[in-house]
């Protein structure tokens, strides 16, 4: 899976910005963590969500069950939206 | 967390909005599924010439840059465009452009290159305008002459 090519990821310093472009279904603005800006980073390329949360555990240290929650979570959120192609 | 919301009341809570343009009308600056433009809700101060300015228009919101202050109201036109606006009024604008976010990389308004390009593109709106149509006429004069070739024929 990769992060669709009709979104544009922005990071201002304190926030990560996915935002659609005209293209795109979704008309909205998507505002995230770093955790977020992590996983948006790691779907530039075609990756699974396995070696998301691998990449994820090695550059955190992380109670277990909670990266991959998140993951997971952000993950569906892009789903929803449209913006991951499996 | 969902929120839906509109641009006027984005802004009224965040005073800022990251997002992108759809069209062709803010070209060369802004290039449709490519760029991001970065705006701050306006203020109760006017509007300058050569701002980039977000406005509605018929329901719809139209991003351009102002190429005249009048005393009631602003003259408005794309970068990529013929067509002037007339008589947008400060109460019509809802944020004026901060910012843009072209390769990944994040420009001011506030620049030099930005203000090198904002004060040549409007020292020309009267050539480029004159250009564009000009060039709109050939072509269609051309189409129509090669449209008669083919039909002789």
């Amino acid at each position: 899976m990769r992060l669709h090519n009709d979104f544009i990821v922005h990071n201002d310093g304190e926030k990560t910005f996915l935002i659609p472009t005209g293209k795109a279904e979704f008309s909205g603005v998507v505002k995230g963590n770093q955790t977020f800006r992590d996983v948006a980073e790691i779907l530039r390329n075609d990756v699974t969500e396995d070696e998301i949360i691998r990449i994820m555990r090695d550059k955190y240290d992380a109670p277990d069950g909670l990266i991959e929650h998140d993951v997971r979570k952000i993950l569906d959120n892009l789903r929803e939206i449209g913006a991951i192609i499996d | 967390m969902t929120e839906r919301t509109n641009f006027e009341a984005y802004l009224d809570k965040h005073g800022k909005l990251i997002y992108t343009n759809v069209g062709v009308s803010m070209l060369p600056l802004l290039r449709q599924g490519k760029d991001l433009f970065i705006l701050v809700k306006k203020q109760s101060e006017r509007a300058k010439i050569g701002d980039v300015v977000l406005y509605k228009r018929n329901d719809k919101y139209v991003l351009h840059r102002i190429i005249d202050v009048r005393s009631d109201d602003y003259v408005i036109l794309g970068d990529n465009c013929t067509d002037k606006e007339y008589g947008i009024k400060d109460s019509d604008i809802l944020a004026v452009m901060s910012g843009f976010v072209r390769n990944g990389i994040e420009h001011s308004v506030n620049e030099f290159p930005y203000r090198i390009y904002a004060f040549i593109w409007l020292r020309t709106v009267p050539l480029r305008i004159f250009l564009k149509k000009s060039l709109h006429l050939v072509k269609a004069k051309l189409k129509t002459y090669f449209q008669r070739s083919s039909y002789e024929n």
